[in-house]
């Protein structure tokens, strides 16, 4: 019994030890590990930043519409909900919420077609491309 | 920029340990080492909660390394006035015993990968998981941001998953360390996970330490620091691994409050418990269990004298909730569109077990992420190894605390009004992550030590 007592501390110290080792591995081959490089995060937050200098200081609501919006448009909702998460995160502590019904609007847009889909859904607007699919909307302008 | 945002919180950390010193007065090497960890959580979460007061009480934001260095001084004229101000003499003699050496140096190797992760993470997710973005950043970020306006962080209209009613010892904690720096430095966050998850393993291992052996200790914390789940859940920048820190912080120091018959301790157990709930919202049933919990293993009879000294702890981060709930009207996700008559029905719903069974025997086989079932394993170890019989009856009834815990997680998953095959694909692998480091304790305190089988 001695013998299997050491045995099975050896082992489950050793097999601890083997996991933690993966661990290291999973953590060393993750990519951008170059510090330079920027997380998706903070690529995300480069994109969408932009729109801040378009739009008066005073603006404390951003309406949201993406490919999700689109009729019949084909989207991976993962996806389309970490953008509009994001998007969110890099304009705090403004609001972002969701559709059309706000002055100043966010697009993000990867699908064609979506200007035939505002036109149907906005009686009057401009269109601002910022670039990487993202749209500044500014409804009904003066 | 990672140092400065460690040294920013360095006053929090000294108030901690004096505060864990002023009310336990051991002197041996292993509680010297947990009160340095007690006071991580200790330090943290009282000044997020002093830093909440400012918050309400007077304009802006500063003054949070005042608060910090405020709550020192204080903490060091209690222990002058209490003649505690040293650690006193001690000695303490290195066992060279292989029992004892090989864990110690396994666990050495296990820290220094975990840190190296933790290290690693911090440069690849600096901004955290999903969750961080959508809740617990977004809110510093939010407060930080609005200045004076600070109230207006919990509007409704940021963002549907925001769940306001969250509490803040994360999001303050983080504001002030920006507030301090002047900016939003990235690493801030990342330092506060890395805290917690440290001073978690630490306050394993000390416990463990001082209630059975070194070598038990090691093997307990390398087990600890080498789950994969559990490393990965901590780099997320999110409330689980300072909420799981609390309650092990609690159930430690309720231990070793029925061993040494220690009001003290007891009130810093209700202090940890306090703060698990100023942490995330499932600490509160945490503090409904330990109070249980003093009554059943102090005994009825002395609940005059316990649960006051519990209470006594609480006291400061429930006030501080309270007010939170009262100026951030915020309704609870669980209970909006879940009355009594929802909530009854799915009480008696027999699919509703099935579904939560379902999903529960698999994440209890894959519980951390490890490749081989660690609980498996560790029946298998503790078959082994024996059960060691302890007079202590906190010990032995340990188990209790997780138990409970558990229990109520279930419970919630019955009443959610979410979809329940979301809900439990979503959360449940993070909860029974709250409750394993509680568990691994439960398990170490039973389980003979290297030392007890092999000198047989």
């Amino acid at each position: 019994m001695q013998r299997l007592r050491i045995i099975a501390m050896i082992g489950l110290i050793g097999f601890s030890l083997f996991v933690a080792i993966n661990n290291g591995m999973a953590a060393r081959s993750r990519p951008q590990q170059n510090p330079a490089s920027d997380d998706a995060v903070s690529k995300w937050e480069k994109r969408i930043k932009p729109v801040l200098k378009r739009v008066p200081d005073n603006t404390e609501i951003f309406g949201y519409v993406a490919d999700w919006d689109l009729p019949n448009a084909q989207y991976n909702l993962v996806d389309q909900e970490t953008e509009y998460t994001l998007t969110q995160y890099a304009l705090a502590p403004r609001a972002v919420q969701p559709g059309l019904d706000h002055e100043w609007i966010i697009g993000n847009f990867t699908k064609p077609g979506f200007e035939d889909w505002l036109d149907q859904n906005l009686p009057a607007y401009e269109v601002d491309e910022i670039g990487f699919g993202i749209y500044l909307i500014h409804r009904n302008p003066q | 920029m990672i140092l400065q945002s460690f040294a920013v919180f360095g006053f929090a950390l000294l108030a901690g340990i004096g505060l864990i010193h002023l009310f336990w007065e051991n002197n041996d090497p292993w509680a010297i080492l947990l009160k340095f960890f007690l006071g991580i959580g200790a330090g943290l979460g009282i000044t997020s909660c002093l830093y909440f007061l400012r918050l309400l009480l007077f304009p802006g934001q500063g003054g949070f390394i005042l608060i910090q260095a405020g709550l020192l001084g204080c903490i060091l004229v209690a222990l002058m006035v209490r003649k505690r101000l040293s650690f006193g003499k001690f000695s303490y003699r290195v066992n060279t015993s292989l029992v004892q050496i090989l864990p110690g140096l396994a666990l050495i190797a296990v820290l220094a990968v975990a840190m190296y992760y933790s290290i690693a993470f911090a440069r690849i997710a600096p901004h955290g998981d999903y969750d961080a973005q959508a809740i617990w950043n977004l809110r510093a970020r939010s407060i930080y941001r609005l200045g004076d306006a600070w109230e207006q962080a919990f509007s409704p209209l940021i963002n549907r998953n925001f769940h306001m009613d969250y509490p803040l010892l994360i999001p303050l904690s983080v504001v002030g360390g920006w507030n301090t720096l002047g900016s939003e430095v990235l690493r801030v966050p990342s330092v506060i996970s890395i805290l917690f998850l440290f001073g978690m393993a630490g306050i394993m291992f000390a416990g463990i330490a001082g209630l059975r052996s070194g070598s038990q200790a090691s093997i307990a914390t390398l087990i600890l620091l080498a789950t994969p789940g559990l490393l990965l859940i901590s780099t997320f920048q999110t409330a689980d691994i300072p909420l799981t820190y609390f309650f092990l912080a609690s159930a430690t120091l309720f231990i070793l409050a029925s061993n040494q018959n220690s009001r003290g301790l007891l009130c810093l157990s209700g202090l940890m418990a306090g703060m698990a709930a100023w942490t995330k919202n499932e600490g509160l049933p945490f503090i409904l269990i330990m109070a249980v919990c003093t009554m059943v293993i102090f005994g009825v009879r002395r609940v005059r004298d316990t649960l006051p000294a519990l209470l006594a702890g609480l006291a400061f981060p429930l006030v501080t909730i309270v007010l939170f709930k009262i100026n951030i009207s915020a309704s609870n996700d669980l209970f909006t569109n879940n009355g009594l008559q929802e909530i009854a029905s799915k009480l008696f719903d027999p699919s509703r077990y099935l579904q939560i069974a379902n999903h529960l025997l698999p994440e209890l086989i894959r519980l951390g992420e490890w490749p081989i079932s660690i609980i498996v394993l560790l029946l298998i170890y503790g078959w082994i190894m024996g059960a060691r019989k302890s007079s202590s009856a906190a010990e032995r009834l340990s188990w209790l605390i997780p138990a409970s815990q558990f229990i109520i997680y279930m419970f919630i998953y019955l009443i959610t009004p979410y979809d329940l095959e979301w809900h439990t694909s979503y959360s449940m692998s993070r909860l029974l992550i709250h409750i394993f480091p509680l568990s691994l304790l439960s398990f170490f305190l039973f389980v003979n030590t290297p030392e007890t089988v092999l000198n047989k």
